[in-house]
């Protein structure tokens, strides 16, 4: 299965790049493919608990389950004004 | 109210002086007067918008030139809140604004927000959002979120127990960060500014359950629709 990622803000400035596919083996979590993002970015741990998650254009809590296909937006809110 | 002034958007479809009466007989609370606020409190004033309400306890400084396009390089030390309501009185003497000069905080929120049609955000800090929140859910006015860092900015529009609120949506310990460009706090406010004019004319379809995530290193605009949460410790 493979699913595509795209990254925002800081999120975009640790990986390096707006968007990545990422093979998954089997149904995994959101929190899961932020952990397997984790260990090809640790720097993204920094972050981690202000990040928020979409799933196919829609707001997204960790523990939602993903299938092959699915676009995952994984962006911190930004604060200045 | 100037028919003249405003006659090329009364020329709108759909606009017409019904909706140039509504904006002038509205009040609008501008909170902050930073990047963000530059552009709405301007673009709301060239509009037309009847009263506004500018606050902001902080002095200009020199690092707020590359975006708060309200201020010169004499205002340097001046009182924000003191400059911009000169400055759009300036701009529109056919409109009322009232600068002050106030942090706001659990004390005076709701007295700033009492007699205001509609609440802007341009707040730099979610802890004051989060006050912010509290009170516009309170006394059920809508609220127009917007902010920004770098390239990046967020907008999304709340009307209380109806759409989503901050707290439905933002977590406690967003990260500071400083860096901004002056173009990225200057389009965020504009497309803040232009939900208030169509939420207060009643013109197409605001932000409603929806964030508005733009990202100007690809020239993306995505939206995100989000629900309101049964939970939500301010407004489930």
């Amino acid at each position: 299965m493979r699913v595509k990622v795209r990254f925002y803000s800081a999120h975009r400035e640790i990986v390096g790049k707006a968007e990545e596919e990422i093979k998954i083996e089997k149904s995994i979590t959101i929190n899961d493919l932020m952990e397997k993002l984790i260990e090809k970015y640790p720097e993204l741990e920094k972050i981690r608990d202000s990040t928020l998650y979409s799933l196919n254009h829609r707001y997204a809590k960790g523990d939602e389950r993903l299938k092959d296909g699915d676009e995952i937006a994984i962006f911190p809110p930004v604060e200045g004004g | 109210m100037d028919i003249e002034r405003y006659i090329r958007q009364i020329a709108i479809p759909g606009f017409g002086v019904d909706a140039q009466k509504k904006l002038s007989r509205a009040r609008v609370a501008i909170l902050g007067l930073g990047g963000l606020g530059s552009a709405v409190s301007i673009y709301l004033t060239v509009a037309g918008v009847g009263h506004l309400k500018v606050v902001d306890g902080d002095k200009i400084e020199k690092n707020n030139l590359n975006r708060q396009i309200l201020y010169t390089e004499e205002d340097l030390g001046k009182w924000k809140a003191e400059v911009v309501e000169k400055r759009l009185k300036e701009m529109n003497s056919d409109i009322e604004v009232e600068g002050l000069r106030e942090e706001i905080n659990e004390d005076n929120v709701r007295e700033l927000l009492r007699d205001a049609d509609a609440v802007v955000d341009c707040l730099d800090n979610f802890e004051t959002r989060f006050i912010v929140n509290r009170a516009v859910v309170e006394l059920n006015k809508p609220f127009f979120h917007g902010a920004c860092r770098a390239f990046y900015g967020q907008v999304m529009t709340i009307i209380p127990r109806v759409t989503p609120c901050l707290r439905c949506v933002f977590p406690e310990n967003i990260p500071k960060d400083r860096s901004i460009i002056g173009v990225t706090a200057g389009l965020i406010g504009l497309i803040e500014a232009t939900e208030v004019i169509k939420y207060l004319t009643g013109t197409g379809e605001c932000l409603y359950g929806k964030i508005l995530i733009y990202d100007a290193t690809r020239m993306s605009f995505d939206i995100i629709e989000v629900d309101r949460n049964p939970d939500c410790e301010v407004c489930g």
